[in-house]
């Protein structure tokens, strides 16, 4: 595979599966705005690592990887940041549940079961949620393939507890 | 599980409201980023230049030697000073190294290893310096009591020696106690959730 290095070509990359990162910023945020924040944090670091991305893994595992990477170390840093939204939204009056209705209501529900999960159990849903396989899940999140389907299984078990109890 | 099965499919068929163009990717491409491990590369170069410069800030210190040589002490400072600066050095050539491995590309695990594992050689080198101290101020007062005539004098007075051990004490724990909420306020609230990530992650090992 060809890598592309020019700026377009990776706008281009970005725009095409711009999905992954809205998932990714979906499950780390709680409002439209931090959401809007971190999408355009995640789009920079991906284009400042881009230069070194060699094409050795797939476009998207390697977005998946600088996107939960951004996310998860990030976040903490604009934790006032996002208590001044909600003081702010509050105030307003605009409820935290308004960000970004998905129209599927178990979705939603999904997203809200989501919010108590832990920063490494977030990523590993999502990682569930897209499908991926475990030696990609192992390849993000830096553990061996047996423990992440190991940690897979937990997660399926988690998340079938929770349908039960809907 | 076919519920998980559906969730999935509705998972990968949701759409977002706020698509974004290729001007808008473009325009956050121009943004300056706010991600920001370099906060603390800046402290903790702040941190090393304070210890290097800390014996331009003591009055006398140069003059400090002479009293050591009359302990017999001399040597022992001089080596205890050395130690420090080649420690100062080792940790600051391993912070640097551990600073260059922090990369967005690694696993999640390398890179929160490598973000802690840089702030880990300042906290290191902090420690190694308070337990030379410590040594060093213990060997110093032993051999004063021995040798220094006023010390000698002061010992004859046993409450004396008593409040003077004390003050040092109390001096050392409060320095102690300064660099610890200091740690706990400027680092803690950033480097422990990713201390408790790695964590996480570690166990999944086990």
């Amino acid at each position: 595979m060809t890598v592309p290095k020019h700026e377009s070509e990776f706008v281009a990359l970005l725009e095409e599966h711009q999905n992954i990162v809205h998932r990714i910023c979906r499950i780390y945020t709680q409002s439209e705005a931090e959401h809007k924040d971190l999408f355009q944090e995640i789009s920079i670091q991906l284009w400042r690592s881009f230069d070194r991305f060699e094409g050795k893994s797939k476009f998207s595992t390697w977005m998946y990887r600088v996107g939960l990477n951004t996310a998860i170390t990030l976040y903490r840093k604009n934790k006032k940041r996002i208590d001044t939204y909600e003081i702010n939204e509050e105030i307003n009056g605009i409820e935290l549940d308004d960000y970004d209705p998905v129209i599927d209501e178990q979705l939603n529900w999904l997203y809200e079961e989501i919010e108590k999960f832990s920063e490494i159990d977030k990523a590993l849903v999502l990682l569930y949620l897209e499908n991926k396989r475990y030696n990609e899940i192992a390849e993000t999140l830096g553990i061996s393939t047996v423990n992440a389907r190991v940690k897979m299984n937990r997660i399926k078990q988690r998340l079938k507890k929770m349908i039960k109890q809907e | 599980m076919k519920e998980l099965e559906d969730l999935k499919n509705k998972w990968s068929k949701q759409d977002f409201s706020h698509s974004f163009s290729k001007e808008d990717i473009k325009g956050f491409l121009q943004k300056k980023s706010t991600y920001s491990i370099k906060w603390i590369f800046y402290l903790s170069i702040v941190e090393f230049i304070l210890y290097l410069s800390f014996p331009l800030l003591v009055p006398n210190y140069l003059d400090s030697f002479d009293y050591y040589k009359s302990l017999n002490l001399f040597e022992f400072s001089i080596i205890t000073t050395v130690l420090g600066y080649v420690l100062l050095i080792y940790f600051m050539w391993r912070f640097f190294q551990n600073y260059k491995k922090i990369s967005v590309a690694n696993s999640l695990k390398d890179h929160l290893s490598a973000i802690l594992n840089t702030r880990r050689a300042v906290n290191q080198y902090f420690y190694f310096n308070v337990a030379i101290l410590i040594v060093f101020t213990i060997v110093v007062l032993v051999s004063a009591l021995q040798l220094d005539k006023n010390m000698i004098g002061f010992q004859e007075e046993n409450s004396s020696i008593l409040t003077m051990l004390f003050v040092i004490g109390l001096v050392i724990a409060v320095i102690l106690g300064i660099f610890g909420l200091l740690y706990y306020f400027v680092y803690g609230r950033f480097l422990r959730p990713l201390k408790n990530n790695e964590k996480e992650l570690l166990e999944i090992e086990d």
